[in-house]
């Protein structure tokens, strides 16, 4: 690492959101920095440190969740007025705690994200964005999509105000005057909006639900310009950037905050093609919600202060702890300053201890009462995401509390894999299912000590669709769990794209009926993942794109009051939504009438895509067997080695990369066999044959695997050209 | 900032080692080697101290790297140890087991101590004082009972198991400096031995798979479940499960802190230092491949020995007493500060989670269902009860609340009795109620704790209250009372015990679970008949007020376990016991019968194929000489040569099977013998196993039998 940071704890919060935590800016080059942080308990506080203590300097009484803070001024001024979000209301304080703006915007809707600038005042709620200037409604935009962030900046060149919005729908839309003049379709879902200032330079960068950070390109192409930090493997969403000279360097670096704890320091030049490079990074274990830069701790040491989830704040210093070791004995010992600090946190947690103890005892006396008292505990907040892993095909929960997590219980109505994840360090037991009553997954995960987070693996089948459960039980005391519902789709394995391949052979699914568009629109909803929650009012018919994970093929849904078309050139799929729509009309007993068009050439198309991965996978496997073979002649010695063949050489030194692989994907070969053996069934279901006699020498034909044997028992009277 | 403990040295072997099979040995008297097994079934032995390399023989030096010396026994490996073991030398011994033999090497003199053959298999071995001895003896572990050899290769111990041996360690148990012998099995059992006689038992919650000595009379024990633990003699000072398994485990005192920690390596290449009193993590390290061993030795030569850690891949590692943390501990001032918010934390949520409690009760009447707000006097009421009346009989728990409210689900933690840690129940929201019952079936005989947690609310809750509950489960749970009274089973033991039979009474209430207690008013005896809710046979306890004791069952195991439990209730030190068991008694003329006739066919088998050896080698010699003089012979002799090599093959696999059965005839005989043991107690038991040993070395299955019956001949 190049850059090395040590973590300061300074003080704890209630629960935070995203872009709660700012720092007030300095007067001098050098200065120390006050901390101004919003919690999920409506309390705004500003706090300076002082040789390691926290001094207030005013906190608000609690109130309405505060879901932003931002920081303004007057243009030409310093941006230290602060204001603040909750519910449908905007306030403003000075950096001494004077009230000067109480305004309420009248939106619809909660405020999620705001983002002020001068006397522009944008808010967002879900689906909502209105613009104010000078507190006057000057514009406002409805938007299909789940808006997530919202930031607002002057181009440079025309010095107009552009307002851009991160919609969930792999969108960022650009408005003026509340209308859209842009939007820009990026490939992952956005979940965070960045202005990044280098040297007179402004851009546009965002952060994405899989872990990347890209560019955007506002001025010149309009569009999404090209991806800055990318991993090639899933990592966690990133939750918070900001951007800072942690490094005297020619440029700005990227601080990133991700879900999972990780803080990163990136360097990046972006007139390079050259990409970003690592600096340092660091896991706190609890998702960041926000992060700032700056100096909080002392005077001319730049630092990273994060927000976490359960609201601790702390910072990543520049300044090393070594001033705490003396040289000689290399012991730690404690500095008057700090062991002030600690006497007076234990002072606070023995008087808090008393405190509880007290009302336990209470609540103790309540339970044994016979007054008609109620036992109430106030609901968990429990964070929770489902999102989709596009490189193992594989969904990956997360469940996060303020407290630890003593355990949680899964419990799923539709057959599920449950996979190991090696961050994960709880225990898990399985505990037999029992289909007949609904439980196709029953297993505990008992945690180690202190786990805040739980993060878990699932892989879901096509087609099986129901609900998946997690019981999550926190340590705290009285003892209560909270049920957490996913929603397993019959598609689950599909995402959305902007655009598909239109020479592809695609099967038709086309209904007709007297169902509305909201009744259409729910049931594509419910179907697929990634679909927009509301219908775009704008057009008529509403297209969207879809790619399997796993195999990649693809999706095309048009749907409008009365009619729908699907396009796939996979006839599972289309076999899955056939099956779907008709359980669903049945439901509402709305008749409708069903026609299919079967591509034949679809067979050809998607065995050819299954093909290499079949192909590989066997190779593997063989690889893997002539590894062990190799193993028993027992070659150690570098000299017979080299007798060996080059092939086997080379298979010797790939050994580790080839067993990672192969143990990675213990059931691959078993999910390409189920995918082969649903499209048969499919494909000659809509031939009105059932051929569920003949799947074991379908299988038998893929053991000994041929793509032209396999596409015979397919299509018996298909002519091969060759 | 986090402690940090940088490895002092690491470098690759290039050979892939087994897991468990890694020792360390002075093979000289004074340098250290590592060996260890690889997967290619040779032992490794690493000496980076090497001065000469005149030694040959059976050793191999490995051309590319002269530090690596390999040693093929042409068996696979099963037990790797090294020690001082010869009398006035300070030289170590090599021993190395395999499935049939054990082979003590010199590896600096290369000779054979000796190679003796091991009918029983290798499955574990540890070298030690034991007992009495002056010097050091070999103890082997197979398949169904321990060995202990002396120098010379005479067996001077002998017991049986019961199980498959796992592992063996040596531990001054009661600190008077003569070690006792524990040994664990795949019964999910640890033995102590002082001597012949078990001195106490441990039974675990699952294979018990290694077992390492720790200073003052403690050791360390893994689980096959991925628990590690501690044990104190009898008492278990703690234990802790994760997701991998441990497969060594070693103490050295890493931190310096003057005594020794327990170090773990695990299967998912972490190691662990953990205090050994209270289990709590002191520094953690992370290698890439899973751990094959731990080691300490002076591997640098500096007079001052290091750990060393070797994983399945050939990495070894080595760690040194590091003092740079200091006595007060641990944490720095960062730490502690971070320790105290969180705790603030939490102490602050708590405290929320009251108020709002408060709160809510004082501006009651706000019927918030799916908040999962119950009344606060709801009870959680638990039953636990036999069933002997469904298809399939098991104990039930059934578990229902004081009111309206309803169960959610039910998590029951307990060990050893579910696939995993845990049974679920989640009953479909139709079928949502106030109690819900949870079937239970026992696999064996031992008292078991069981954690419930009820998740209570009503329908429609989001949030539910959780309840908590602990119930210790009898030990001999599965057993209902019967109705009537049947003629007694013909297989029973018998035994005198002094004790009043009110006191048996609290022994029956205690470990059974009936429906009420039993209780004995006068008479001259107190008979119980009982079911058992697996198989479905009978039990019958017939206590006589003269202190004759009978209990009548066809299960033998299941009569040692009853009499053992009773002796430690009533605390007796010995006990003699006449047994009738004829079922067992017929199996075992049977077996001893079928090993008799499998170690006849085996010295017939031993000269065919010498005999066909014979052949080979002629014909290999005639095949080739036709090979210039006469081709056309040649095909002629080769194919004579191929029929010869199936006939060699089929006696192998015939020799096989023979073996096969053997060792299972062993092992059930052993087992047998080992459960008849348990009928008695004290030295009486010792005794009797001394007893059958020599029955058994005679071959006379009379006395054998008369032993079982009388516990003497």
């Amino acid at each position: 690492m190049e850059l090395e940071l040590f973590r300061v704890d300074y003080n704890i919060v209630g629960i935070t959101s995203k872009s709660c935590l700012k720092l007030l800016p300095y007067t001098k080059i050098g200065e120390q920095q006050k901390v101004v942080v919003a919690d999920n308990e409506g309390i705004l506080q500003v706090f300076a440190v002082k040789k390691e203590d926290i001094q207030l300097q005013f906190k608000t009484l609690p109130g309405h969740k505060i879901t932003s803070v931002q920081l303004s001024g007057e243009p030409g001024t310093m941006s230290d007025k602060i204001f603040i979000s909750s519910e449908n209301e905007v306030r403003g304080f000075t950096k001494k705690g004077k009230l000067f703006l109480s305004f309420d915007s009248n939106m619809t809707e909660p405020i999620t994200s705001m983002y002020v600038l001068g006397n522009d005042l944008f808010l967002c709620g879900k689906h909502t964005y209105n613009h104010y200037k000078d507190c006057k409604d000057i514009g406002s935009y409805l938007c299909g999509d789940c808006i997530v962030d919202v930031i607002a900046l002057h181009i440079n060149k025309t010095h107009r105000l552009v307002a851009l919005i991160a919609c969930e729908g792999r969108m960022i839309r650009a408005l003026e005057h509340a209308r859209v003049t842009l939007s820009m379709e990026v490939e992952s879902s956005p979940t965070v909006l960045h202005i990044y200032e280098d040297n007179d330079t402004k851009l546009v960068i965002f952060g994405t639900v899989d872990g990347r950070i890209g560019l955007l390109d506002i001025e010149k192409t309009q569009s999404f310009n090209k991806w800055i930090i990318q991993d090639n493997r899933f990592s966690s969403a990133i939750s918070c950037i900001d951007s800072y000279k942690m490094v005297q360097n020619e440029h700005q670096n990227i601080i990133v905050g991700r879900q999972d704890g990780n803080i990163e320091v990136y360097s990046i030049n972006l007139g390079d093609n050259e990409t970003s490079a690592l600096l340092h990074t660091t896991n706190c274990n609890e998702s960041v919600t926000s992060l700032c830069c700056g100096i909080v701790g002392e005077a001319n040491y730049d630092e990273i202060l994060v927000a976490t989830y359960t609201g601790r704040i702390f910072g990543l210093t520049t300044q090393t702890v070594e001033r705490n070791i003396t040289t000689d004995s290399k012991n730690y010992y404690f500095t008057t300053e700090s062991a002030q600090k600690i006497v007076k946190l234990k002072n606070e947690v023995e008087e808090l201890q008393m405190r509880v103890g007290k009302e336990r005892e209470k609540y103790q006396a309540s339970t044994h009462s016979y007054m008609e008292e109620m036992s109430a505990i106030p609901l968990l907040s429990i964070r929770d995401s489902m999102v989709q892993s596009k490189q193992d095909a594989s969904y990956v929960l997360t469940l996060e509390v303020p407290t630890a997590i003593d355990n949680v219980l899964l419990q799923s109505n539709v057959p599920v894999d449950l996979l190991d994840v090696e961050k994960n360090s709880a225990v898990v037991s399985f505990s037999e299912a029992e289909p007949h009553n609904g439980n196709f997954l029953l297993a505990t995960y008992r945690c180690q000590v202190n786990t805040n987070r739980l993060e878990l693996k699932i892989r879901t089948i096509e087609g099986q669709y129901g609900t998946l459960q997690a019981y999550v039980t926190p340590i705290i005391q009285p003892k209560c769990c909270q049920v957490r519902q996913f929603e397993i789709k019959p598609l689950s394995m599909h995402f959305r794209v902007h655009s598909i391949e239109k020479k592809r052979p695609y099967n038709l699914l086309a209904i007709k009926g007297l169902f509305s568009l909201a009744e259409i629109h729910s049931w594509v909803f419910q179907c697929i993942p990634e679909v927009p929650e509301k219908p775009q009012f704008v057009d008529t018919t509403t297209t969207l794109f879809f790619q399997s994970t796993f195999l990649g093929t693809h999706l095309e849904c048009n749907f409008q009051k009365g009619e729908a078309k699907f396009a796939s050139d996979n006839i599972s799929t289309i076999s899955i939504i056939r099956e779907f729509l008709t359980k669903e009309t049945t439901k509402k007993k709305i008749k409708i009438d069903i026609s299919i068009v079967v591509n034949d050439d679809s067979i050809n198309h998607i065995l050819k895509l299954i093909d290499p991965k079949l192909q590989s996978h066997a190779k593997l496997s063989k690889e893997v067997l002539l590894l062990d073979a190799l193993h028993e002649l027992g070659v150690n010695d570098t000299e017979t080695v080299q007798a060996l063949s080059t092939k086997y050489q080379v298979l010797l030194e790939k050994e580790k990369e080839l067993r990672a692989e192969f143990s990675n994907q213990p059931a691959y070969l078993d999910r390409l066999y189920g995918i082969i053996t649903d499209l048969y069934i499919d494909y000659y279901k809509f031939k009105g044959v059932s051929v569920k006699s003949r799947i074991p020498k379908l299988l038998t034909i893929l053991d000994n695997y041929d793509y032209k044997n396999l596409l015979l028992f397919f299509r018996p009277d298909f002519e091969m050209l060759d | 900032m986090d402690k940090m403990i940088r490895p002092i040295f690491t470098l690759e072997l290039n050979y892939k080692i087994v897991p468990g099979l890694v020792t360390i040995g002075k093979y000289d008297g004074t340098h250290p080697c590592l060996t260890a097994a690889t997967t290619a079934d040779k032992v490794l032995i690493h000496s980076p101290h090497r001065r000469s390399s005149n030694v040959t023989g059976r050793v191999v030096w490995s051309e590319s790297n002269r530090e690596i010396a390999t040693l093929s026994v042409n068996q696979a490996l099963s037990a790797l140890v090294a020690g001082k073991f010869l009398p006035n030398e300070d030289k170590d011994i090599l021993f190395i087991g395999t499935p049939t033999h054990v082979l003590a090497y010199h590896v600096h003199d290369n000779r054979d101590v000796f190679y003796k053959e091991c009918t029983d298999g290798v499955k574990a071995m540890a070298i030690g004082h034991f007992g009495e001895s002056k010097n050091p003896l070999v103890f082997i572990g197979g398949n169904s009972s321990v060995h202990g050899l002396n120098y010379e290769g005479e067996e001077v111990f002998w017991t049986a198991v019961g199980d498959i041996v796992t592992s063996i360690a040596l531990v001054d148990y009661y600190k008077n400096g003569v070690n006792e012998l524990i040994v664990s099995s795949e019964d999910y059992t640890i033995r102590v031995y002082k001597g012949d006689k078990v001195i106490n038992e441990n039974v675990e919650t699952e294979v018990v798979t290694g077992l390492a000595s720790l200073p003052e009379s403690r050791f360390a024990y893994s689980v096959s479940n991925g628990t590690v633990g501690v044990y104190e003699q009898e008492v278990r000072l703690w234990r802790v499960k994760s997701k991998n398994f441990a497969i060594s485990m070693h103490y050295y005192d890493l931190l310096g802190q003057g005594s020794a920690q327990l170090i773990t390596g695990w299967s998912n290449g972490k190691i662990d230092c953990r205090s050994i009193k209270t289990g709590e993590v002191l520094f953690k390290d992370s290698l890439k491949h899973s751990i094959a061993g731990i080691v300490d030795a002076d591997y640098r030569s500096i007079g001052k020995t290091d750990v060393i850690c070797l994983t399945v891949e050939g990495e070894v590692r080595g760690y040194t007493t590091t003092k740079c943390l200091g006595e007060n501990g641990s944490a720095s001032e960062q730490e502690t500060v971070r320790d105290l918010l969180s705790q603030k934390q939490q102490l602050l949520l708590e405290l929320k989670q009251y108020e709002n409690n408060t709160r809510y009760n004082e501006e009651s009447g706000k019927g918030q269902e799916d908040m999962g707000v119950i009344p606060a006097s709801t009870r959680l009421q638990i039953g636990i009860a036999t069933n002997d009346e469904s298809p399939k009989p098991h104990v039930e728990i059934f578990i229902s609340t004081n009111n309206d409210t309803i169960i959610r689900a039910i998590v029951i933690f307990a060990e050893g009795i579910f696939k995993g840690e845990t049974n679920i129940v989640h009953p479909p929201r139709t079928k949502l109620g106030s109690n819900l019952s949870v079937p239970l079936l026992l696999p064996k005989d031992i008292p078991i704790d069981i954690h419930i947690k009820a998740f209570v609310g009503y329908p429609n809750s989001i949030q539910y209250h959780v309840f908590e509950l602990t119930r210790q489960l009898p030990r001999f749970s599965m057993y209902s009372l019967k109705e009537g009274k049947d003629k007694h089973n013909d297989s029973y033991v018998e035994f005198k015990i002094n004790e009043r039979l009110q006191r048996i009474c609290i022994w029956i209430n205690q470990n059974f679970l009936l429906p009420t207690d039993i209780e004995y008013d006068c008479g001259a005896y107190l008979e119980i008949y009982l079911k058992c809710l697996r198989d479905n046979s009978d039990l019958v306890l017939y206590f006589d007020a003269s202190g004759k004791t009978n209990f009548y069952t066809s299960n033998l195991s299941l009569a040692a376990d009853l009499i053992q439990s009773l002796a430690t209730f009533c605390k007796v030190e010995s006990l003699e016991s006449k047994a009738h068991f004829p079922e067992d008694e017929k199996r075992l003329t049977t077996l001893m019968e079928v090993l008799s006739e499998i170690q006849d066919s085996r010295l017939r088998l031993g000269t065919d194929i010498a005999d066909k050896l014979g052949q080979i080698r002629n014909l290999v010699v005639r095949a080739e000489d036709s090979r210039i003089n006469a081709l056309e012979e040649m095909c002629k002799y080769y194919d004579e040569l191929n029929i010869i090599n199936k006939e060699l093959i089929n006696g192998y696999n015939i020799r096989l099977s023979n073996y096969t059965e053997g060792r299972e005839s062993m092992k059930s005989i052993n087992s047998i013998i080992q459960k008849a043991s348990r009928l008695r107690v004290g030295p009486n038991a010792a005794n009797m196993i001394g007893h059958c040993r020599t029955a058994i070395k005679n071959n006379n299955i009379e006395m054998l039998i008369k032993v079982i019956q009388n516990g003497e001949p």
